[in-house]
């Protein structure tokens, strides 16, 4: 079976520990890599990350892109709105037509 | 275009034209399966970006509604509170194959029906603002899974789509050109060496008319 894990820092993850996915607070980016590579190696189907630690890991995730599971996502953190995620998708759309389409 | 490094025979021109006639139906082939991978990206990116745009903003607001608990509680009664969770998801992966494609397909077991069962405290050390918060959140957790399987769906097909149109083009802009123009080469190989063998003969007969009678054209 299957777990979803969420890695982030500890004060914006801190919820989904009681919605049922299990929580791995990490500060800094070296830890939080360390994690995901153990997490990635473990059966994790699903792993969420906050989207600050998302962007210094995006070599790390970018790895796992190619391959089934683990599904790594990004979720919005405590900072302000970025727009990390949303320009994962214009980039996976721009990889597969080939050129950028307008948004 | 580069014509291919081969000898000029009969041998490799049937070879050759059985080469062409594979690539073509390759690439017509592999046109097809992106065009249709194309069709069901296209769709599937869409609904992705409309449920990142819902999950963000729900979770927004799930944020703002636990920096609300942990203003009015201290956070260790926050943590403690949150810590113990009453519900273990696990989600099992199904196959889907789209055109091919492996893609992984997520189900969840072990959510909680009730919706009183989400809370895994008292509410007698809690407030009503942590109570809002974990609502808010278990409310966003259908849709963020199903946001995890669309984008890792998305991801998986965006890499196939690349490799596809890289192998059509591969095809229509080299390997079929290149297959044409030796065929070409062959054939007018093997023509000029027919009408070389048809002039010799010719000039033989000529010279061997001439040493038998004397007899010039």
């Amino acid at each position: 079976m299957n777990k979803i894990a969420v890695i982030g820092e500890k004060s914006c993850i801190m919820g989904f520990s009681a919605v049922g996915f299990e929580i791995f607070p990490m500060s800094d980016a070296y830890s939080a890599s360390a994690c995901l590579k153990k997490l990635a190696f473990e059966s994790y189907a699903i792993i969420f990350i906050t989207e600050d630690l998302g962007e210094k890991l995006k070599d790390e995730i970018d790895k796992y892109s190619e391959s089934l599971t683990p599904a790594i996502i990004l979720i919005p953190g405590s900072s302000d709105k970025s727009e990390i995620a949303m320009k994962n998708i214009q980039s996976m759309i721009k990889r597969a037509v080939g050129s950028d389409l307008a948004p | 275009m580069a014509i291919m490094k081969v000898n000029p025979t009969r041998m490799e021109l049937s070879n050759l034209k059985k080469k062409l006639v594979t690539a073509r139906r390759g690439h017509k082939l592999l046109k097809d399966k992106r065009d249709e991978l194309m069709r069901q990206f296209l769709v599937l990116i869409k609904e992705t970006k409309e449920l990142r745009l819902k999950v963000e903003t729900a979770l927004k607001k799930a944020n703002s509604a636990m920096n609300l608990a942990r203003i009015v509680m201290d956070d260790e009664a926050v943590e403690t509170s949150l810590l113990m969770s009453c519900q273990k998801l696990s989600v099992e992966i199904k196959e889907k194959n789209i055109m091919s494609v492996i893609v992984p397909e997520f189900e969840v077991n072990g959510a909680s029906a009730q919706k009183e069962e989400i809370f895994s405290y008292g509410y007698a050390f809690s407030s009503g603002e942590l109570d809002e918060a974990v609502k808010a959140l278990n409310n966003v957790l259908p849709d963020m899974l199903l946001l995890a399987e669309k984008e890792k769906q998305c991801q998986l097909l965006s890499s196939e789509i690349e490799k596809t149109r890289r192998r059509v083009n591969a095809l229509e802009n080299v390997l079929i050109p290149q297959y044409e123009e030796t065929i070409k080469y062959i054939t007018m190989k093997l023509e000029e060496n027919e009408r070389s063998a048809t002039t010799r003969l010719m000039k033989m007969k000529d010279l061997m008319l001439n040493n038998a009678h004397g007899y010039t054209v």
